[in-house]
């Protein structure tokens, strides 16, 4: 299997966080930023990567001029997500201030937010916000939220800007050709590997509720570690009943709502009806935690994030996940 | 004749003033044109009544007060003394009567110089310079064969004029040459500018061809005989040869034609400094060190930063116009059409977070955690690779341990808060302790008496006969006082160190001897 260096790895991970590998390079970046962005632009460097996309996955990010772009994830946005998408492309590739010629890419918010709700009427301003937030502020990261120096602390109104990046409309062109080839019906299939490469990253685990998958990830375990090592990310860890990816640039979660989640879902058994969820959970944030408050949604909102517990028809069940872990009731340093 | 002054001239001398007079600032230069015009062709002796009653009747400017002896004198005396642009020698001047007898007198007689002369002819060359500076490095050709034919300097003939001519054209033409770079450098500084403000798509080609053809080949062939040059300067004879070629046949200099040795003496020696001197400044614009950039009048790598800015820049645009290529108005349109097909366009949601990285033991992950961001994931990969194939068979692997520690919660009392100290009540210990010092060491009203070592029960009893201790040691005690009462007198009395010791405490004062007190009288 080829190695990847820091460069390559930075470069993947970027893809995978981010879906955009912008190819400029900018007076605030790293060093190590810079380098990724110049060993992409080399052939030798673009062939490991592209290799690596390919192999794994069977399908290569897409490019222009030097930005790329590699989608693939769980179901699909809904439509209105996907508009506000689109609007917000539009609107922002023809606001003249985000072509950097007179002063820098810094548009304002509230004339773009207008143009999407034309094109988006049944979603409130705040509502598409968000929606643009989420997906270009976190997930493309191709704006970045700003705001004009304020010398005296008057009560004067916001005023919200987006500072635009450079690539923004070679990555709008990459985004709208992805989702022009996407319409086209040729979907190339994978290998069963692939498939099971796919599944891994795109689900928190995988399980027998996946016949095919499953079997073909038993029988190839150590192909598929060995796949996933070069990245020095993800880490395969395949239990009797499930399998999964481990992500080796998180850490532990320490909260106590994760805490309460972990014994809830430990104690469903068989099944908890809908209704008395909040009851196990009550009980058992007093159990452990008998001082203190524990939001009762925030852990429920864990237990959705870690995939430790699943709702079937009305009833919580516990995941495999969540027979991962063992709870000890012990002091701070406890070894 | 009053000379007409241009526009551009006139405002350029005010602003000089040479002469410093604040009525008459263009008065220096008035007379520097007196002297030049009328010096050498009239008879008489150019005395300041001369210059006077000349400046008054031809040079004077409109609105301008008339001038006379004592104005003119100090004007004169600024361009003989400071300006060295006039020369100034006492003649005797026979001077003219009323009745026509003459009568001697010995009076200043002013003539002006070759740098005076050179001064007037060099502001005339300011003022024209938008005209004459041209950005041309065609005399770059005759400076390099000059400088080459100027490696045989031995073989070349003293005989003639030739060399020094030629070093003289040598100059002429460096100077040429230095004075076009400095425009072409502000051109492409200009043309630069334009180009970062307007992006005009013609001036990048126009800053392509200067770069490439004009300034970029002179440049180099500039540096290129920067050796040679300083070949040149270290050759002792080559100021020799050029200032014995100076004086040679075809000289129309007076001290040759009557063989005034001292004077001709003179004038090698001078020729060969000015030789010296200029090689050596022409050198130093060569010199590539920092100080020497930065203290040198034309260095030529002043130059080399503009050019290597206007490169970038070039650059810069190439990037900028390909980028542009993107033909916004199709990509709307694009994106148009796709909005309609909204419902059928699969855009699938961000990756999900995974599930951490847990399988390392805590001193393992204080391992990785403990070095820089960047080189974590090397770590982990190193340590994991023992535990990598165990997790593949993860059913056999212990369950991760999640200790739960309990928060507790820390609620505060009064028992928590600190001791508070306990204030002395001053104001009835002090009646206490003047009683107690009344009766330990006061002999009568007026006298303190301290002989033996003493047993205290106040503290400010204790420290009253501590206090009034230093008064023995100063010859006026009336800034000493204790109680109320300052003291008159104050004595030592006995040798020995006397002990105060204060009921309940660990430790006693000593003081080294016995002393009285006596306090002033009251009323």
């Amino acid at each position: 299997m080829a190695e990847l260096e820091k460069a390559h790895r930075l470069a993947i991970n970027q893809l995978l966080d981010h879906a955009i590998f912008t190819g400029s390079i900018d007076q605030g970046m790293r060093q190590s930023e810079r380098k990724s962005r110049e060993v992409y632009q080399s052939p030798s460097g673009r062939q490991r990567i592209q290799g690596w996309f390919s192999r794994l996955f069977g399908e290569a990010p897409t490019g222009f001029r030097d930005n790329w772009l590699w989608l693939m994830g769980p179901e699909k946005l809904p439509a209105t997500h996907v508009t506000v998408l689109l609007a917000t492309l539009k609107a922002v590739i023809n606001t003249p201030a985000a072509q950097g010629i007179e002063a820098d890419r810094v548009i304002e918010a509230r004339p773009v937010i207008a143009a999407v709700h034309s094109a988006v009427p049944e979603l409130g301003e705040r509502k598409i916000r968000k929606i643009i937030d989420s997906l270009f502020v976190e997930r493309f990261k191709l704006l970045t939220p700003d705001n004009p120096e304020v010398a005296e602390e008057k009560n004067s109104t916001v005023q919200e800007y987006w500072d635009v990046a450079e690539d923004f409309v070679s990555a709008a062109q990459l985004l709208v050709s992805a989702l022009k080839t996407g319409l086209k019906p040729n979907l190339e299939s994978a290998t069963p590997l692939q498939q099971v490469n796919r599944y891994l990253l795109k689900h928190r685990y995988l399980d027998q509720t996946q016949p095919q998958l499953w079997a073909t990830l038993k029988a190839n375990k150590v192909a598929v570690a060995d796949m996933w090592a070069p990245l020095q990310r993800f880490y395969l860890e395949v239990g009797d009943d499930y399998a999964l990816l481990l992500d080796g640039a998180r850490r532990q979660l320490q909260s106590r709502q994760y805490f309460v989640a972990l014994a809830v879902a430990r104690s469903l058994g068989a099944g908890v009806p809908d209704a008395d969820l909040g009851q196990r959970i009550k009980m058992l944030s007093r159990q452990l935690y008998s001082e203190a408050v524990v939001n009762q949604t925030q852990v429920k909102e864990e237990i959705e994030n870690n995939s430790l517990a699943q709702e079937k028809n009305g009833f919580w069940i516990a995941t495999p996940v969540a027979k991962r872990f063992a709870i000890t009731l012990g002091d701070s340093d406890g070894k | 004749m009053a000379s007409q002054l241009s526009g551009p001239l006139r405002s350029l001398l005010t602003a000089m003033n040479l002469g410093r007079n604040t009525n008459h600032p263009l008065g220096g230069w008035q007379v520097l044109m007196i002297l030049y015009r009328d010096g050498s062709t009239t008879g008489e002796p150019m005395t300041i009544r001369y210059l006077v009653d000349h400046y008054n009747s031809d040079y004077l400017e409109p609105g301008e007060p008339l001038i006379d002896d004592d104005v003119l004198r100090p004007i004169v005396k600024v361009l003989v003394e400071q300006a060295h642009l006039v020369a100034e020698s006492t003649r005797k001047v026979r001077e003219r009567m009323n009745s026509g007898k003459f009568h001697v007198i010995q009076s200043s007689v002013y003539r002006i110089n070759a740098a005076g002369i050179e001064y007037l002819k060099a502001m005339q060359r300011v003022i024209d310079a938008e005209n004459t500076v041209v950005a041309s490095t065609k005399r770059i050709t005759e400076y390099c064969q000059l400088v080459k034919t100027f490696q045989q300097y031995d073989s070349m003939s003293t005989t003639d004029m030739q060399l020094y001519e030629d070093f003289n054209r040598m100059l002429s033409a460096y100077d040429e040459v230095t004075q076009g770079l400095r425009k072409l450098d502000v051109d492409l500084h200009d043309i630069s500018t334009d180009l970062a403000f307007d992006r005009l798509g013609d001036a990048s080609l126009h800053l392509q061809t200067m770069l490439h053809e004009q300034a970029i080949p002179a440049y180099t062939q500039m540096i290129k005989q920067a050796a040679l040059l300083r070949w040149l300067s270290l050759q002792e004879g080559f100021g020799e040869a050029v200032a014995i070629s100076r004086q040679a046949k075809g000289n129309l200099d007076v001290a040759v034609a009557i063989g005034d040795e001292s004077a001709l003496e003179s004038e090698r020696e001078k020729t060969k400094a000015f030789v010296q001197r200029r090689l050596a400044s022409m050198i130093q614009s060569f010199d590539p060190s920092t100080s020497a950039i930065q203290t040198s009048f034309d260095s030529i790598y002043l130059l080399y930063q503009t050019l290597n800015d206007a490169s970038q820049l070039l650059a810069r645009e190439y990037e900028h116009v390909r980028r542009q290529k993107i033909d916004l108005r199709a990509l709307t349109d694009d994106i148009d059409q796709l909005i309609t097909k909204a419902s059928r366009l699969t855009v699938p949601h961000a990756l999900p977070l995974h599930l951490p990285m847990d399988r390392l033991s805590r001193a393992e992950m204080a391992a990785v955690e403990s070095l820089p961001r960047d080189q974590r994931a090397d770590k982990m990969a190193d340590l994991t690779s023992s535990v990598r194939a165990d997790m593949l068979e993860a059913g056999t692997m212990e369950p991760v341990t999640r200790p739960v520690t309990e928060a507790v919660r820390n609620t505060v009392t009064a028992a928590d808060n600190p001791e508070a100290a306990v204030d002395g009540d001053l104001a009835a210990d002090e009646q206490a302790a003047i009683q107690e010092f009344a009766a330990l060491t006061m002999t009568s009203r007026r006298v303190v008496d301290i002989t033996h070592d003493l047993e205290f029960t106040t503290q400010l009893a204790r420290d009253a006969v501590v206090a009034l201790y230093p008064a023995t040691q100063y010859v006026d005690p009336a800034g000493f006082g204790v109680f109320g009462r300052s003291v008159e007198e104050a004595a030592v009395t006995t040798d020995q160190p006397i002990q105060l010791h204060l009921q309940g405490e660990l430790f006693a004062v000593t003081l080294p001897h016995g002393f009285r007190v006596t306090f002033q009288k009251e009323g």
